[in-house]
């Protein structure tokens, strides 16, 4: 049970994108819908995880003078790749998400990861860092883009990306108080605002108790 | 030639691409602490879009689709910026070191600027001609440059206010951006 | 420069087995991202048309550059994707029009303006109003909304010329 207080807790300090402030391009423009957050967080999840592994297995044989070329290379074919299969079986999707899908290339998360971890660790590792790292970028989209769904339009709903059926739609707000300036760009930087401040209040805190 | 200056201003004001389709943000956080930075960053990237625009809106259309190719767009592109990035900085090693002194340690970081790709890729997502495709590649970081000269002189006056510890650094950061997104979408009256 | 040769190699190689895993993903994916282009626009022209059973991308001349596409609904008329610039993003629909160049309906397929505001352009209301109008006909904008609406109305002006040029 503390073990997974302490997972939690460093989910929510060391968290990629409210502590580290990586990949907010997307995590700003894509956060209006929790279809959105989810059909963003696991392309990234995926594409991470996997340029993880195919960057610790060719580790070795990387010159070093050429690596960040070599990434970008990998990344960039499984970025495209997953735009197309998006493209092909999910349209709604890609409707949404638009130019944002190519745009992983340049997410800091993935690029990072691969220079700081997957450069340097086993297959095994690299994966399961890719993993815990894809997980809590598509967490903090989910959090992200429940708040400014529920308070912009009252609703928090899911829709099966790959036919559009509607999972689940739950009706929390009435019409009548509903905030429509959440799904604006302004109530994204407000909503960020607000969530990297909880994550510094939280970073402090634990600062202080340690030196208690 | 109405059309083409409605484009530029909308790309600049309204469109703003920081501050309505949030990219550019790294930069925006991390180098826009003092104003002469944010002139010197805004400059090298209205030149590395505009140049590496050029080079790949001629590499889709002469190279890439006369060979069916167009699924490796993606990749040509972000080699195109990154190789592009590197020689603008060789060359100014060589031959002016006032200039890279200025603007050298901003070049590295354009390769990741998602604008840049994003520029690239919008020229064809949106079937712009070679005209538009033009305007649009100065607009855009035009547009960034304003948002973020504007954003540091603002922040250079955060470092000397009072604020709760949380929201010391970005946090605060992120608050003037909220504001002036607000701000840039009320220039939408204009047209 | 042995070493330079090795590095070129190696990048060439790499970019070779991309290239090679790209042509086959969309070897796989193109015909069904196609297929989904045309049943997208198929179910809206439908809703446009219901009793047609035929569509046809027909080619058509427009100098405004709002009008994108032109299907023909065999035996009942034309309809037309029109894409203008509202008040901050494009806004995207498809005109009906039967053969006497009367607007059968109007389905707005994609719009980003401001919710409440200029997003109005997509509700009903909009689309009804301009139902039975033909060209020289007054369309009225909606109050509150007037740039996105009049915006969508310069556009429909564009696929009443297109629909002449089709049709003479």
């Amino acid at each position: 049970m503390k073990a997974f207080g302490k997972f939690l807790l460093s989910l929510l300090s060391e968290n990629p994108v409210f502590g580290l402030y990586l990949g907010i391009c997307s995590t700003l423009a894509i956060t209006t819908s929790l279809d959105n957050a989810l059909g963003m967080g696991i392309s990234v999840l995926a594409i991470l995880t996997v340029s993880n592994i195919i960057i610790s297995a060719v580790r070795n044989i990387t010159p070093d003078e050429i690596r960040i070329p070599v990434y970008i290379v990998i990344i960039a074919t499984l970025v495209k790749s997953v735009e197309l299969l998006i493209k092909a079986y999910a349209p709604a999707l890609d409707q949404a998400l638009g130019v944002f899908i190519p745009l992983i290339v340049v997410n800091c998360i993935i690029l990072g990861r691969a220079e700081a971890f997957a450069s340097k660790n086993g297959i095994g590792a690299s994966a399961l860092d890719g993993l815990t790292m894809g997980l809590a970028y598509t967490l903090s989209l989910v959090a992200m883009s429940s708040i400014r769904q529920i308070l912009a339009d009252g609703i928090l709903s899911l829709n099966n990306p790959f036919n559009s059926q509607t999972i689940f739609s739950l009706p929390i707000i009435p019409a009548a108080y509903r905030i429509a300036i959440f799904k604006e760009p302004i109530g994204a930087f407000l909503t960020f605002a607000l969530l990297a401040a909880a994550v510094q209040a939280i970073r402090n805190w634990q600062a202080k108790k340690e030196v208690k | 030639m109405s059309s083409l200056i409605t484009l530029f201003i909308a790309n600049i004001l309204m469109s703003n691409v920081v501050l309505t389709k949030f990219l550019g943000m790294c930069p925006l956080l991390g180098v826009s602490r003092k104003s002469s930075d944010a002139i010197g960053m805004g400059l090298a990237v209205i030149f590395v879009i505009f140049s590496s625009s050029v080079l790949t809106y001629l590499l889709y259309y002469n190279v890439l689709v006369p060979l069916e190719l167009q699924y490796m767009d993606l990749i040509t592109f972000i080699l195109v910026i990154a190789a592009f990035v590197q020689l603008v900085e060789m060359i100014l090693k060589k031959y002016s070191i006032g200039l890279y002194k200025a603007l050298g340690i901003y070049l590295p970081l354009i390769t990741t600027n998602c604008v840049v790709l994003y520029v690239t890729l919008d020229n064809i997502i949106k079937g712009f001609d070679f005209a538009e495709m033009m305007v649009y590649s100065i607009a855009v970081p035009t547009g960034f440059m304003v948002v973020l000269y504007i954003f540091s002189t603002i922040r250079e006056r955060l470092e000397l206010s009072k604020m709760p510890e949380a929201f010391k650094g970005n946090p605060i950061a992120l608050v003037v951006a909220a504001l002036m997104a607000a701000v840039f979408t009320s220039f939408a009256g204009l047209f | 420069m042995k070493k330079i040769l090795h590095l070129t190699v190696f990048l060439a190689l790499l970019s070779a087995i991309s290239g090679g895993i790209l042509a086959y993903v969309n070897f796989i994916t193109s015909p069904i991202i196609e297929e989904q282009k045309i049943a997208k626009v198929k179910a809206s022209l439908q809703e446009l048309f219901p009793q047609a059973t035929e569509f046809v991308e027909v080619s058509f001349t427009d100098d405004t550059g709002k009008v994108t596409n032109a299907y023909e609904a065999k035996g009942y008329g034309y309809a037309f994707t029109v894409s203008v610039q509202g008040y901050k993003d494009t806004i995207t629909y498809l005109v009906g029009m039967d053969a006497s160049g009367k607007i059968v309906g109007l389905k707005v397929t994609y719009i980003n303006d401001t919710p409440g505001i200029g997003s109005r352009v997509g509700d009903p209301e909009f689309a009804n109003s301009v139902v039975g109008k033909a060209k020289g006909d007054q369309v009225d904008t909606l109050s509150g909304a007037t740039i996105s609406s009049s915006a969508a109305i310069t556009g429909l002006e564009a696929a009443f010329a297109a629909f002449d040029a089709l049709t003479n």
